[in-house]
């Protein structure tokens, strides 16, 4: 028996997958194709400062030329006003007025700025988009997005490019339980386990793209994710048995065959 | 059979294409308006197959360590120097030196050899690297300069401008590097690579390809004898793009951060240089190099990251093509490759438009 429809639906549009995916990592251009059939992602982001543009037999071109959506971010931005300049130029160049909001507040850690990020928020919802902020795992930061206009929310589950997982899964459950919003965990997943536990905690999708691009085989970890993103989705719908300190036999005691 | 050849572009791979053309005895002209100004200009020059190979790259180490092995006698014959003190492969911290870790499982895979220096004995071999945690040295590679190798190529080879009204070639080589003319263009397409030259009292005494913090950083020193000092290039950057290469604040930045936390010594150094160019990327990260669909037409281009290093081995794959016309082509380097085959057949790297 097949689930019941369960699609992901972010700013009343239906996207056919829960993973997104970054590929501007891949050390060929020619993996953009089988990686993008295994993974069946809802969508790419793309960085601005990457794929600026057309460049023939570049990245974005492969990306196209799949057929899936393309989701520009302002990775790298350090300031609001850098970072809705940048939405700008992407909403330009890739003719859509979704973006993917980055202010980042330490270069070492990558860190989200919270505050930084609010504000750019509200500026770019105020111009049009349709914002899909990457923020810190904390639930108030969340509602305050939300506030703001935003379509999701993108909290983190370790720092870009750690593989660390999701290391605080009560932060990620407070922030899905926090808004009204799809949640889209980013950053940190460094395999198909930390996208299962994500989706388990009641996110709506999972963003991966180092978990790819730098795995020994990318197609394959690929297909990987979807499938965790897919079994941990279930999972999170199935209703799991409650953690208990003492066993309980899974057979009941009562109405079996007695052994004279 | 002597034949007429036409070689367009004057980088490290038209020069060498031309120059072993020469020695066989065709008649060659080589056309380029600036001779050796553009990846060849800006490349550090590392022959480093094994050190630089990632998974899904066998096509590239096995090419690699086939031109590595035409290196010595080439340098040789131009009178240029090929350093072979090996490349040290190091990590900046224990993220890194996992790394590290599995590029070396991937060697082994490939049968290439390697030795796993701990810390210390790292900065007992190379006493300026004193921040890193460990690594591991790939014996054999080596690095040249390529300025060099092109300086010696242009004694031997005449470039001109523009070809000759009267002059009718029956082969034409296509050299240019990132800018193909059409109908090839859109198999080659730039990525922007910023690098910088530095001279030093206190350089590394091999090439050193390192990751620090995640980011991927080398070092290829050059012995220049006058007082001791040496000149170290610091690179590279990788950035797709559409723009003029131009170097950025934020590339030098990056190389300069990354490089200073192995080899401290950096920060005394003089700046020389800052250098960007288009590398000639092509879908799969492997060159194009023998006959297209046009009769008489060829192309020896898209070398990527790896010019330098395939530049003996691209020379004599096209002089051996050019002798026996009929000789099979390697599939990995075949330009034919991306071409569609028929209606409905669709090759997977088919370019999209």
């Amino acid at each position: 028996m097949s689930a019941p429809a369960d699609p992901l639906v972010i700013a009343g549009q239906t996207l056919p997958s829960r993973l997104f995916l970054g590929t501007g990592g891949l050390p060929q251009v020619s993996l953009v194709a089988p990686v993008l059939a295994a993974a069946e992602p809802a969508l790419v982001t793309v960085s601005m400062r990457r794929a600026s543009g057309s460049g023939v037999g570049g990245l974005l071109e492969q990306v196209r030329g799949a057929g899936v959506r393309v989701l520009p971010n302002t990775a790298g931005c350090l300031s609001v006003r850098e970072a809705v300049l940048t939405a700008e130029l992407g909403r330009e160049a890739l003719e859509t007025d979704w973006v993917k909001l980055e202010v980042i507040g330490d270069e070492m850690s990558l860190w989200p700025d919270a505050v930084g990020l609010v504000e750019a928020a509200e500026q770019l919802v105020r111009r049009g988009f349709t914002v899909l902020p990457y923020s810190t795992d904390d639930p108030v930061i969340a509602r305050r997005l939300v506030d703001a206009g935003c379509a999701a929310v993108m909290p983190l589950g370790s720092p870009i490019g750690s593989g660390l997982g999701v290391l605080n899964p009560h932060a990620i459950e407070s922030v899905c339980a926090a808004v009204d919003v799809p949640v889209v965990l980013d950053a940190g997943v460094g395999t198909a386990s930390d996208a299962a536990l994500a989706m388990e905690l009641g996110c709506d999708a999972v963003l991966a793209a180092t978990a790819v691009t730098r795995a020994e085989s990318p197609a394959t970890m690929a297909r990987a994710l979807r499938l965790a993103v897919e079994a941990g989705r279930l999972a999170h719908r199935a209703g799991r048995i409650p953690r208990r300190a003492v066993a309980r036999a899974s057979s009941p005691m009562t109405g079996r065959i007695e052994a004279s | 059979m002597s034949l007429r050849v036409t070689v367009r572009g004057a980088g490290i791979i038209g020069l060498s294409v031309a120059e072993e053309l020469l020695r066989r005895g065709h008649l060659v002209r080589v056309v380029d308006p600036v001779p050796a100004q553009g990846a060849s200009f800006a490349a550090a020059g590392m022959l480093s197959p094994a050190a630089e190979v990632w998974h899904g790259e066998d096509d590239v180490l096995r090419l690699g360590l086939a031109s590595l092995a035409l290196w010595p006698d080439f340098a040789r014959r131009l009178g240029v120097r090929l350093a072979d003190t090996g490349t040290l492969v190091v990590g900046a911290d224990a993220g890194d030196l996992q790394q590290v870790g599995r590029q070396v499982d991937l060697l082994a895979r490939h049968g290439v050899q390697v030795e796993e220096w701990s810390r210390r004995q790292v900065v007992e071999r190379e006493p300026s690297l004193d921040r890193v945690v460990g690594g591991v040295w790939v014996p054999g590679e080596g690095s040249v300069d390529p300025r060099q190798v092109c300086a010696a190529l242009l004694e031997r080879v005449r470039v001109e401008p523009e070809e000759p009204a009267d002059w009718r070639a029956d082969v034409t080589v296509i050299a240019t590097g990132a800018v193909l003319p059409e109908p090839h263009r859109h198999l080659v397409r730039g990525v922007r690579g910023e690098i910088l030259r530095v001279r030093t009292d206190d350089p590394p005494s091999r090439t050193v390809r390192g990751w620090v913090f995640g980011e991927a950083v080398y070092l290829v020193p050059r012995r220049r004898g006058s007082a001791g000092l040496a000149e170290v290039v610091v690179g590279a950057t990788s950035e797709e793009h559409d723009d003029r290469p131009v170097v950025t604040a934020g590339g030098v930045l990056r190389l300069l951060a990354a490089a200073r936390v192995l080899w401290p010594a950096l920060d005394r150094a003089e700046l020389l240089e800052t250098t960007a160019r288009d590398r000639p990327g092509t879908l799969d990260g492997l060159p194009l190099i023998g006959p297209t669909d046009r009769p008489g037409e060829w192309l020896a281009a898209g070398h990527y990251r790896h010019g330098v290093l395939l530049a003996p081995l691209t020379a004599r794959l096209i002089a051996e093509a050019v002798d026996h016309p009929y000789s099979a082509v390697d599939p990995a380097v075949d330009p034919r490759r991306f071409t569609p085959r028929e209606p409905g057949g669709t090759h997977a790297l088919h370019a999209q438009r």
